[in-house]
């Protein structure tokens, strides 16, 4: 299965490790795009790097046209999340906007990619492909979300969202190809419910998916208003995520719950891998 | 015209009776019931329409015509690791290939050469026998036209929820009926539309994947998925 192809990414940021922590080695961004200091910052983590992506326009219009691309070097760690929820407003009739999202994961390297998620106002139309290539010895979570919102209060809805989140390993075949492409949506489609999202945790063989899932599932049914649930992906290759909740904030609790999870798994692994680390951790911005 | 013949075998194909197990899955009824999302006739007609819209017509239909459009084994067993990887759901695929393997079954004891031929393949293979991959293989060698099959495919989901829903108690007998008719009609248009060629499968469920994804946590269940 093909996609459109990505075009020159205007955010394309590598990530390398060295004396022990995360630095960004290849850092270009243009327009809309902006991106200030990085941190390390989590004492129990200190070779992890914070990244807070930023866009000038703070939201996405009907004629965008952005890539972006990280690619984490084998035993990069990095934390990417942005600078809030992302508008995406009004697109004309025959537009759409196109946004690509690249994700290379070395061995050994761990990624924890969740931006907040998507606003789509009346008459949005986007279509967003996230494309995560993940080492069989690496991990990673990924998040993807929307929700609606209409100024105006009349429940009008977008156009158009047309997403796919595809994973593989090492540019195998595609072990996953989550897409949802919903025109002109009725209400009645989504329940009573206005936020969305799907995660995935890519993890190696040696980690228990089962006892995972079940602690994922006990962690978000203590979520009110949350309807989730964790499943095994294709090939074993991690655990997949789908969430529904009433508004942004069940979801963003969702994820936090499915973020600390995935925290404990890295912490564990790093601990193993170096196991004086976090007693020398001193918080820096790089 | 009306074709007698084809119109027997899709009552024959599409029959509850037909031994292929359909009546082991409720592809989310009863799990949308468990967790207080499906109580009555109207939210069963919801469910109905999510799945046949949001599911079938986006990604089982598109799989079964790739599939019956392949030019040979290796081309059908590529469109059914399509559909393992488009399925994030592990009870969800594990379901589809229950279904599609046991339709499978049936049809290499009833010699069909197709089925003969890719029984051997999905047995190699712990990832095929996807059901729209099968029933488009079952299609071909029943001698249906891609547009029989597709009824076929469309109205055993239907046959299939509306019947998990009489025996989960949801609904009565009569009920059922009009849902049946309800959900004929809406097939009906969507098959009205002929998907393009080079579509891309998709689906948006998004409580019907959850629900049949808890599964393995109910203490109790009736229906594998």
């Amino acid at each position: 299965m093909s996609v459109s192809e990505p075009e020159k990414p205007r955010l394309d940021l590598s990530f390398v490790r060295r004396g022990g922590r995360t630095v960004i080695d290849r850092r270009l961004f243009a327009w809309p795009f902006v991106l200030t200091r990085s941190f390390h910052t989590d004492a129990a983590r200190p070779d992890v790097l914070s990244v807070i992506l930023q866009t000038g326009s703070g939201a996405v219009h009907g004629e965008d046209r952005l890539t972006q691309r990280f690619r984490l070097h084998a035993g990069a760690a990095v934390c990417v999340t942005t600078q809030g929820a992302t508008s995406v407003h009004r697109a004309e009739p025959e537009a759409r906007a196109v946004e690509h999202v690249l994700l290379r994961v070395a061995a050994g390297a761990s990624l924890d990619y969740r931006p907040e998620p998507r606003i789509l106002f009346p008459d949005a139309a986007l279509s967003q492909v996230v494309e995560l290539d993940c080492d069989p010895d690496a991990v990673a979570l990924v998040t993807d979300a929307f929700t609606m919102h209409d100024p105006d209060g009349q429940g009008r809805l977008f156009r158009e969202l047309d997403s796919t989140l595809m994973v593989r390993r090492q540019g195998h075949e595609p072990l996953l190809i989550d897409r949802m492409h919903l025109r002109n949506p009725a209400t009645a489609l989504f329940n009573g419910r206005r936020a969305f999202g799907s995660a995935v945790l890519m993890l190696p063989q040696t980690h228990d998916r089962a006892a995972l899932r079940l602690r994922l599932a006990e962690a978000l049914a203590r979520i009110n208003d949350l309807y989730a649930a964790a499943s095994l992906l294709p090939d074993g290759a991690g655990i997949g995520v789908r969430l529904a909740a009433r508004e942004v904030r069940q979801l963003r609790a969702g994820f936090d719950a499915i973020a600390a999870v995935f925290r404990e798994i890295d912490l564990g692994a790093r601990a193993a891998q170096a196991p004086s680390a976090a007693a020398t951790a001193r918080p820096t911005a790089a | 015209m009306f074709d007698r013949g084809e119109a027997l075998a899709l009552l024959q194909l599409g029959d509850s009776a037909f031994p292929a197990g359909g009546f082991a899955f409720s592809w989310g009824i009863e799990g949308l019931a468990a967790d207080g999302l499906l109580s009555d006739r109207s939210d069963l007609d919801g469910v109905i329409a999510d799945h046949l819209a949001q599911r079938w017509a986006s990604m089982d239909r598109i799989l079964l015509r790739r599939a019956w459009h392949a030019s040979d084994s290796d081309a059908i067993a590529a469109v059914d690791r399509l559909a393992e990887a488009t399925t994030p759901s592990a009870e969800m695929r594990e379901g589809s290939r229950r279904a599609g393997r046991a339709l499978l079954g049936v049809w290499v004891k009833l010699a069909g050469p197709l089925s003969v031929s890719y029984r051997a393949r999905v047995s190699a293979d712990a990832r095929l026998g996807h059901l729209a991959v099968v029933q488009a293989i079952t299609g071909r060698d029943a001698g249906l036209t891609v547009d029989a099959a597709e009824l076929v495919s469309g109205w055993t989901l239907i046959t299939g929820l509306v019947s998990a829903a009489v025996r989960l108690g949801l609904i009565g007998h009569i009920e059922s009926q009009q849902s049946l008719a309800r959900a004929r009609a809406f097939l009906a248009d969507l098959l009205a539309e002929t998907p393009d060629d080079d579509a891309l499968p998709s689906s948006f469920t998004p409580f019907i994947d959850i629900a049949v994804s808890r599964g393995p946590l109910r203490h109790v269940r009736m229906f594998t998925t």
